[in-house]
């Protein structure tokens, strides 16, 4: 598991020179955060060209509206709570024809391509689909904080992103892997983790 | 460090599992830990939830490469352009204008934006003894808008810029941090899907229009249905500030009212219940959508009048526009429509209403009003005809 990328200082200093129109900030935040941020999205949609969308989204409002200036600047906490919130809220509505649609005005082709094995495809698909199942049984603070662990986000930036202090996040955590595990052995009765 | 009698929370154990080097070996808690069987026992059970949740969650990350960072900021930059940085929530989008280094550009949107906000959306009454002017669509027309048109734009703002001392630029920034903000109930659960018509039709209060028809390609398909809440929206300006910066980049704050009885001017939309129908074939799309009129309030302190003539007369902008939305006829209650250069618009009747159709290469789109409701119908790849029979076979 990987921790977070940024400090808090470089993080207030990206914010700032956002604030300042700064294009090469901008491009540094994107450079950092990308992979986690798409990580996230994937987890939680399951839909690589979701994902992708979402993960866009993510950096377009960040772009429109820049984290607001503090002492206590959180970018990755602001950008994992942006993802997490638009996520939820896409499997949650699943607008897929809406996003087509979208698509097809914005005449834009998803980044990821490539032919994967069906049947192995499949089968990878089913068992995301069973854990996602599980998930759906939690709290969605506790499936936010669960995906932003596994992400390799950190107790700090989880903390920033669903609003908890950092000396809670174990707690939420704990909770959350109990929880989870509970409830795909319940839905799966006779399988295991592995 | 000190040993710590108490035992340690799940919490704080589970924080353990993540920071071993840092906690486990230099910390109070490893001293209690390696003195409290307890406290190694729940250890030893939260370490197995989390190796568990950690081999259940690895099931659903990336099995394919991350898209490339550097493409998806390629593509990230178009749609970037697009859209152009609107206004949001407890932020003045004006404050913003001025501060990035494409300033004139984004100032051109800006501008394009207000002529839409004011001359578009905003129809006008001057009906003094009101509170409040509220205002709806009644009609609709088009206005060509032309590719280049923030590239004419541009050139005069830009102009503008450079003249500015630094004091005034400074004074500008500085003013626009509070100048406007901007509120809405909208988020993104406003519009969801609805399971059935009958569900769509009852969020519209119980009168839905439905096609008969549709064009052959679509013959048999059921639609996915969307239907979007009621909302509601709303802008205010400090007035003193909008005209001092307004003054200092040589624009007439034309139509404000006066800031020493009307500090504030606040501008509310209210959207009304909407369903949309959406059909899908073989990749192609077919959208059928309904609301009732979205209301505008304007404060009847605003001579908007004055204030459409003050926005079209801002330099720079191309002569040909500005004589297209003076020709709107009845613009008090029009609703315009920019198309791209190219696409053909004519005036049509819809079920003896008056309606628009917009016919370009990418596909054909009408839009009508009839007893208050405002319906569209556009279609991928479909002629004007079309369009015009789906239109004409609505029915409830």
């Amino acid at each position: 598991m990987t921790v977070s990328h940024a400090t808090a200082a470089s993080d207030g200093t990206l914010v700032q020179a956002l604030h300042a129109g700064d294009e090469e900030a901008f491009a540094e935040v994107f450079r950092r955060y990308y992979p986690t941020v798409y990580g996230v999205l994937l987890r939680i949609t399951g839909a690589p060209d979701e994902a992708e969308d979402l993960t866009q989204e993510v950096f377009l409002r960040l772009y429109q509206r820049p984290v607001p200036l503090g002492t206590d600047v959180n970018l990755a906490g602001w950008l994992y709570r942006v993802a997490s919130n638009l996520g939820f809220n896409a499997v949650r509505s699943r607008r897929r024809l809406r996003d087509r649609v979208l698509r097809w005005a914005r005449l834009e082709r998803p980044l990821v391509t490539g032919a994967p094995n069906p049947a192995a495809e499949a089968e990878r698909s089913d068992a995301a689909a069973r854990v996602r199942q599980a998930l759906a049984d939690l709290p969605e603070r506790d499936r936010t904080v669960l995906i932003l662990r596994h992400s390799g986000v950190s107790y700090a930036e989880i903390a920033a992103a669903v609003g908890i202090r950092t000396s809670s996040v174990g707690t939420v955590l704990a909770r959350a892997e109990r929880a989870l595990r509970a409830r795909y052995l319940a839905r799966n009765p006779g399988a295991g983790e592995e | 460090m000190n040993t710590r009698d108490q035992c340690l929370s799940d919490g704080e154990l589970r924080a353990l599992l993540d920071a071993p080097e840092v906690e486990r070996h230099a910390g109070v808690h490893a001293s209690h830990l390696a003195s409290c069987p307890a406290c190694r026992e729940r250890l030893a059970r939260l370490q197995a939830d989390a190796e568990a949740a950690e081999s259940l969650l690895a099931r659903l990350g990336p099995v394919e490469p991350i898209p490339d960072p550097a493409l998806a900021y390629q593509r990230l930059a178009v749609a970037r352009d697009r859209r152009p940085r609107a206004s949001m929530e407890g932020v003045s989008f004006m404050q913003r204008l001025f501060g990035a280094p494409r300033r004139a550009a984004l100032a051109s949107v800006a501008i394009v934006a207000l002529m839409v906000a004011v001359i578009a959306i905003a129809p006008v009454g001057t009906l003094a003894q009101d509170i409040l002017n509220s205002f709806r669509v009644r009609q609709f027309a088009a206005i060509t808008i032309p590719m280049d048109l923030m590239q004419q734009v541009a050139p005069e703002m830009e102009q503008q810029a450079k003249q500015l001392t630094p004091e005034e630029k400074q004074q500008i920034m500085s003013g626009l941090k509070g100048m406007d903000s901007f509120s809405t109930t909208l988020n993104a659960d406003s519009v969801r899907p609805a399971g059935s018509i009958d569900e769509a039709r009852a969020h519209l209060g119980g009168t839905m229009l439905v096609p008969s028809e549709l064009p052959q390609a679509f013959a048999g398909s059921q639609p996915q249905i969307y239907i979007g809440d009621a909302g509601h929206a709303e802008y205010t300006l400090d007035v003193a500030t909008a005209q001092r910066i307004l003054n200092t980049i040589s624009l007439k704050p034309g139509g404000l009212p006066d800031p020493a009885q009307t500090p504030e001017v606040t501008i509310s939309l209210e959207l009304n219940p909407s369903a949309v129908l959406a059909y899908e074939a073989n990749g192609q799309h077919l959208i059928v959508g309904q609301t009732a009129s979205p209301v505008l309030n304007i404060p009847s302190t605003v001579d908007v009048e004055a204030l459409r003539e003050a926005v079209l007369s801002i330099p720079g902008l191309p002569p040909e526009l500005v004589a297209q939305i003076r020709a709107v006829q009845d613009w008090q209650h029009t609703l315009i429509i920019p198309v791209p250069a190219g696409a053909k618009t004519s005036q049509e009747k819809v079920d003896g209403a008056p309606a628009l159709l917009i016919e370009a290469k990418e596909g054909s789109a009408v839009l009508w009003q009839k007893g208050g409701i405002l319906y569209a119908v556009a279609g991928q790849g479909l002629s004007g005809s079309d369009v015009m029979r789906v239109a004409g076979s609505m029915d409830s």
